[in-house]
């Protein structure tokens, strides 16, 4: 009996709670709606009119200011050559998801793709079917064995030789020295690992490794945190991905007392926040506005068969810039002109 | 008719057994890498893994609770990204609101999540793994609806008040310490020592013979789904604290998969029914030593994953042969 009114108030108390969830869930699924009105279209995104060329700019993360700076200059070319422009971000960072945009471009018949190819290899073949079709261009990574008219973007030699540089401006004495990146199966931090041991190939400076987190910033700091305590005498870090140098000067906060030097990489809101506070050295960052720029302007010329100026080795570097406490104001300045233009560009339909 | 009283302190020595082993474990590693390289032992180096070990505890002891239960819960590492974005978003200029504001958001979020998922396995007879699997890709896409995809971080004078709770330390002890200690002795009475936590074992270890004895199985089912999505909720808050951004496409991932770690580590077995709340901590506490030695023993980062899976086998291993032998006798 006890067991059967037991059982009653329980199903009562479920039953009350169920309809309580339905009346919550209504409301909660019309917010879901309307979040989803208001922010689910962000990965494509495109001007209007389909009467002129539709080229595709396609990149490797689902979006982040890096993008939206590089999708301005996109625009900007966009409305100097009178031609469409198509955004595409894949959701997961993965090579099939890559594909699977590019397939799809070529069966809606696409004029021209700019890529940004998460993995050279697994893309070639799928690029190469795009080039017979139309021109491809590879943007802020290259995949070289494949039939892209020609890579534009940043020299990560380059760009890791220029923080090792910072580094050692700031530390002309030498010392123990750690880098730290998500992941080194990734060409342009293998690339910007190269550049800097070339910058840092002096006996007083002793690099203790290279260290990777899983692209988690979380990870990241946990990373710093343990070579930290591992290294009391270490003086430099080197951040070779956007996220690293602002974990480490977070890892830094807790280690009251300790003078390490921090350089890192890319423009990234907490990159600019670290060093005009002081606690980040200086960055070395790309220009992604030329890389959408100077794209859309290529894809146009080959579209239209004009002589395009493509070198011989196919390599068009965009040159690079360093993010110092002196400039951080202005830097942070010119990326919101460019992220206003954009808005602006936008409205007017690019 | 009450459930069988005897089952529960039974359980509590098999499950003690492995906690005594992991603790073993745990020391072992702890002595071992910390004459391999006394810095180890600094005071900044154990802080760091009390943090952690403390952060990752309470997402696990959540878990546990579900798992004891006879549940799962796969969306933990979702809603650590969810709550994180949320938390970040209702502090920033667009809402401007105070920190206890959004605590109470976000806890009656959870634990409205946490309902909903105990009402939908209770109610529907909907299976734990499908409908929290359903819930770790729906908050995940949430959180990335939200932020349009990017990271919400903040500068660490712009909320004190929570960077201190994740990343402050009182008398040289991480503030998440006290947090988890705070969690963990209400949560040990409860699960141990009051009749609504050993019903929470009854259950786990049979349903049907729990529900006819008399036991609230599904207002109790849905308590445990609550618990851990609340416990769950106070993690993402504090690691948001800590590391200072959330990047809504991979905040917590695989923290779930962390979480029943911890818990089988703990004691807990995931056909339900034991474990050991105290045991999740030294378990989630190896784990994270783990991620030290491998940096203090200089193996490459990429070791990590192949020591984890070792030691953990090297855990079960002996705990099994442990078992084995106390049974013998």
């Amino acid at each position: 009996m006890r067991s059967a009114v037991i059982e009653a108030t329980d199903r009562m108390a479920l039953s009350l709670v169920w309809r309580l969830g339905i009346l919550v869930s209504r409301r909660l699924a019309l917010a879901l709606l309307l979040l989803l009105a208001l922010g689910g279209c962000e990965n494509t995104r495109t001007t209007p009119d389909a009467a002129k060329p539709r080229f595709a700019f396609v990149v490797n993360v689902p979006t982040d200011r890096f993008w939206d700076i590089a999708y301005a200059g996109c625009l900007k070319a966009a409305q100097e050559e009178d031609v469409i422009v198509e955004f595409h971000a894949p959701n997961e960072s993965t090579a099939q998801q890559q594909k699977q945009i590019v397939e799809a471009l070529l069966s809606r018949g696409i004029d021209g793709i700019a890529i940004s190819p998460l993995n050279p290899d697994s893309l070639s073949l799928v690029l190469d079917q795009a080039a017979e079709q139309c021109p491809v261009i590879c943007q802020d990574s290259d995949a070289v064995n494949s039939k892209r008219a020609c890579y534009i973007g940043t020299n990560n030699v380059a760009l890791g030789r220029q923080m090792g540089e910072l580094l050692k401006q700031a530390l002309p004495d030498g010392g123990k020295l750690a880098l730290f990146v998500g992941q080194l199966d990734v060409a342009n931090a293998r690339e910007r690992q190269q550049g800097v041991l070339e910058a840092l190939d002096d006996p007083k400076y002793e690099v203790l490794g290279t260290f990777t987190d899983g692209a988690q910033p979380a990870e990241a700091k946990r990373v710093v945190t343990d070579v930290l305590a591992k290294h009391p005498d270490l003086r430099g870090i080197v951040g070779l991905w956007g996220y690293n140098a602002p974990q480490a000067v977070n890892a830094l906060q807790g280690s009251v007392g300790r003078e390490v030097v921090v350089v890192g990489s890319d423009e990234s809101i907490e990159t600019c926040r670290a060093i005009r506070a002081g606690h980040e050295f200086g960055s070395a960052a790309q220009r992604p506005y030329e890389f959408g720029y100077q794209s859309i302007k290529m894809l146009a010329k080959l579209y239209r068969g004009e002589p395009a100026d493509v070198p011989a080795n196919k390599t068009i570097f965009v040159d690079t810039y360093v993010i110092t406490r002196q400039n951080v104001d202005q830097v942070e300045r010119d990326i919101n002109d460019k992220l206003s233009e954009l808005e602006q560009l936008r409205q007017f339909g690019g | 008719m009450e459930p069988d009283r005897r089952l529960a302190p039974a359980q509590f020595t098999e499950a003690s057994l492995q906690v005594f082993v992991m603790c073993g474990l745990l020391a072992l590693l702890v002595f071992v890498t910390g004459w391999w390289n006394p810095q180890f032992l600094s005071a900044y180096s154990l802080r760091s893994v009390l943090r952690d070990t403390a952060i990752w505890s309470l997402f696990a002891l959540g878990q546990a609770i579900v798992i004891i239960s006879g549940g799962i819960d796969l969306s933990v590492g979702s809603l650590i990204a969810f709550v994180g974005v949320l938390a970040l978003m209702l502090l920033g200029d667009d809402f401007g609101l105070a920190l206890p504001t959004v605590l109470v958001i976000v806890s009656s979020f959870a634990v409205f999540v946490g309902v909903l998922h105990g009402s939908l396995i209770c109610g529907l007879n909907l299976q734990p793994f499908l409908v929290t699997l359903c819930s770790l890709l729906i908050l995940r896409g949430l959180a990335r609806v939200m932020t349009h995809d990017r990271t919400v971080s903040f500068d660490a004078g712009e909320h004190a008040l929570l960077r201190t709770l994740g990343a402050g330390s009182l008398c040289g002890v991480p503030i998440p310490v006290f947090i988890l200690a705070g969690a963990l002795v209400p949560l040990g009475f409860f699960m141990h020592h009051t009749v609504p936590g050993r019903y929470l074992y009854a259950i786990g270890s049979n349903v049907d013979a729990a529900r006819y004895s008399g036991v609230r199985v599904n207002a109790l089912r849905i308590v445990s789904y609550a618990l851990c999505s609340l416990l769950t909720a106070v993690a993402a808050v504090l690691e948001a604290g800590d590391v200072a951004s959330v990047p809504p496409s991979n905040a917590g991932l695989a923290y779930e998969m962390y979480g029943i770690t911890g818990a089988v580590l703990g004691g807990c077995s995931l056909r339900g029914g034991q474990g050991s709340l105290l045991g999740v901590v030294v378990g989630m506490a190896t784990l994270r030593v783990i991620k030290s030695v491998v940096i203090f023993f200089n193996l490459s980062t990429y070791w990590t994953f192949a020591v984890t899976g070792l030691v953990l086998l090297a855990a079960v291993v002996v705990d099994s042969l442990v078992r084995a032998r106390s049974q013998s006798r």
